[in-house]
């Protein structure tokens, strides 16, 4: 069925995509606007998926074969800047001064991995082997090998739960949800490469908040070997030799510890893009963090405040691929329903 | 002759339906921010007294939560106050007033207690 109307979709990445094909598919045509060179988002930078370790690249790939469709045009390097309503439709203004007009707008804006340097006691951006996670899937997603800056398989590897996320003092008091799923697996992949590495995961809480990430919390402990300490390290100091020491509580037994690592992993969390956050603020329907708001968090969760602008993934809060792709062919359905709405 | 019996032991669970949690109520008032602990151990794990004695200041909040006041006041005196547990505080609680409260409190339920009686 062929439709009349355009939307516009802020951001190619999986949400944005597979907003974009599911409308395509109903007969809309839809102009999606990335501002990289290419779409993914932050899914190309991922090596494999928790919780059943499926290629990154391979969803990858469906969801890029899916958008070639003759409704669908994609413009790169290009952000939305500002949306205006006139006239019962939309005039949004990009980075590249064009103004596209369009009958709906979807934001999926996404999300930002948190500045690790803000947390100084974690030492990122001081002592060279403290990296992020999104440092070490580079690594394994470029050929598996996980090594310090010299080069060496570490011995011994930290994992630091909650950087930047349940924290005040970087305003940030949420849970990013995946980021302990995430410490899990790849947790399990240095010890799946390197046997003799030992790895141990700081937490203050483990949260396996979604289908088979207890079991792969329990498979990390039984067939990997993973250690897991309950207490948040306090700071980290870098050595001459390069090694990092951590300090934390090992609060189940109630002592301090002391852990010298030779790499230290900050599950650095998720924050509101920048132009998520932008967007949001500008046309007034933020909400915490800078994160978009919803109409109704259980009816209406993917339309904004303001008609025929839509809501996707993780602009609106942190949110697995799995969730991410559900809420875009939602987002789509929703869109389906207002113009149908309109036609009455 | 051998004597068979049995010997008593007092229980070792805290009984928090007697427990006196008044000093904790009081506390938790006058320092809201203590509401927040989520008992990381980040206070813990940089305490200078901490890494020297038996002193934990994590606990310290359970303590109190559980009535445990005659352990608490003992436990406190191993604090110097030099508030590198606030630094480290990921909830911004503000542990250095927290300790001053906690013995101010617990004088003042003392006399409280001497005078009743
Ligand atoms: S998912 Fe885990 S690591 Fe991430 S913020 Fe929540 S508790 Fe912390």
């Amino acid at each position: 069925m062929e439709q009349e109307k355009k939307i516009l979709v802020a951001g190619g990445g999986p949400g944005g995509l597979e907003t974009a094909n599911t409308l395509a598919r109903m007969g809309f045509k839809v102009e999606i606007v990335e501002k990289e060179e290419t779409t993914g988002g932050h899914l190309k930078e991922w090596h494999q998926l928790f919780p059943n370790f499926r290629d990154a690249s391979d969803v990858m790939e469906e969801l890029r074969q899916r958008s070639q469709h003759p409704n669908i045009s994609i413009c790169y390097n290009e952000a939305i800047l500002d949306v205006k309503r006139v006239n019962g439709h939309f005039e949004s203004l990009t980075s590249k001064k064009r103004i596209i007009e369009s009958d709906a707008v979807v934001m999926a804006t996404g999300f930002d991995a948190f500045d690790a340097e803000r947390k100084e006691e974690f030492g990122y951006g001081v002592y060279p082997n403290v990296i992020t996670s999104v440092e070490l899937e580079k690594m394994l997603r470029e050929d598996g090998k996980v090594t310090t800056t010299d080069g060496r398989v570490p011995e011994r590897v930290a994992i630091v739960h909650c950087v930047g996320s349940r924290d005040e003092k970087v305003g940030n008091f949420y849970c990013s949800r995946v980021c302990c799923i995430c410490g899990v697996k790849q947790a399990i992949e240095i010890r799946k490469h390197h046997p003799e590495t030992r790895v141990t995961n700081f937490y203050m809480d483990m949260r396996m908040s979604g289908q088979y990430f207890e079991e792969l919390y329990r498979e990390s402990q039984e067939r990997w070997g993973v250690y897991y300490v309950r207490g948040r390290i306090s700071e980290a100091s870098g050595m001459m030799d390069g090694k990092i020491r951590v300090k934390a509580e090992d609060t189940l037994i109630a002592k301090p510890v002391t852990l010298t690592v030779d790499l230290l992993v900050l599950m650095t969390g998720i924050e509101a893009s920048k132009t998520t956050k932008e967007l949001s603020k500008k046309l007034e329907i933020e909400s915490d963090y800078g994160f978009f708001r919803p109409r109704d968090r259980h009816y209406d969760d993917q339309h904004s405040p303001i008609d025929g602008i839509f809501l996707v993934g993780t602009a609106k809060g942190p949110a697995t691929v799995k969730e991410t792709l559900a809420d875009a062919r939602a987002a789509a359905q929703r869109v389906w329903e207002f113009f149908e709405s309109k036609n009455v | 002759m051998n004597t068979f019996g049995y010997k008593m032991s007092a229980p070792r669970s805290i009984n928090m339906d007697t427990a006196d949690l008044s000093v904790a109520h009081r506390i938790l008032d006058l320092e809201p921010t203590f509401r927040l602990c989520i008992s990381c151990g980040g206070c813990t794990s940089t305490c200078t007294a901490g890494n020297f004695t038996e002193f934990n200041i994590r606990e310290i909040n359970l303590l109190l939560r559980r009535g445990q006041l005659d352990t608490l006041e003992k436990a406190l005196e191993n604090c110097m106050f030099c508030g590198k547990c606030y630094l480290a505080c990921p909830h911004g609680v503000n542990t250095r007033n927290v300790i001053l409260l906690m013995k101010e409190q617990l004088q003042e339920w003392k006399q409280s207690k001497t005078t009743t009686l």
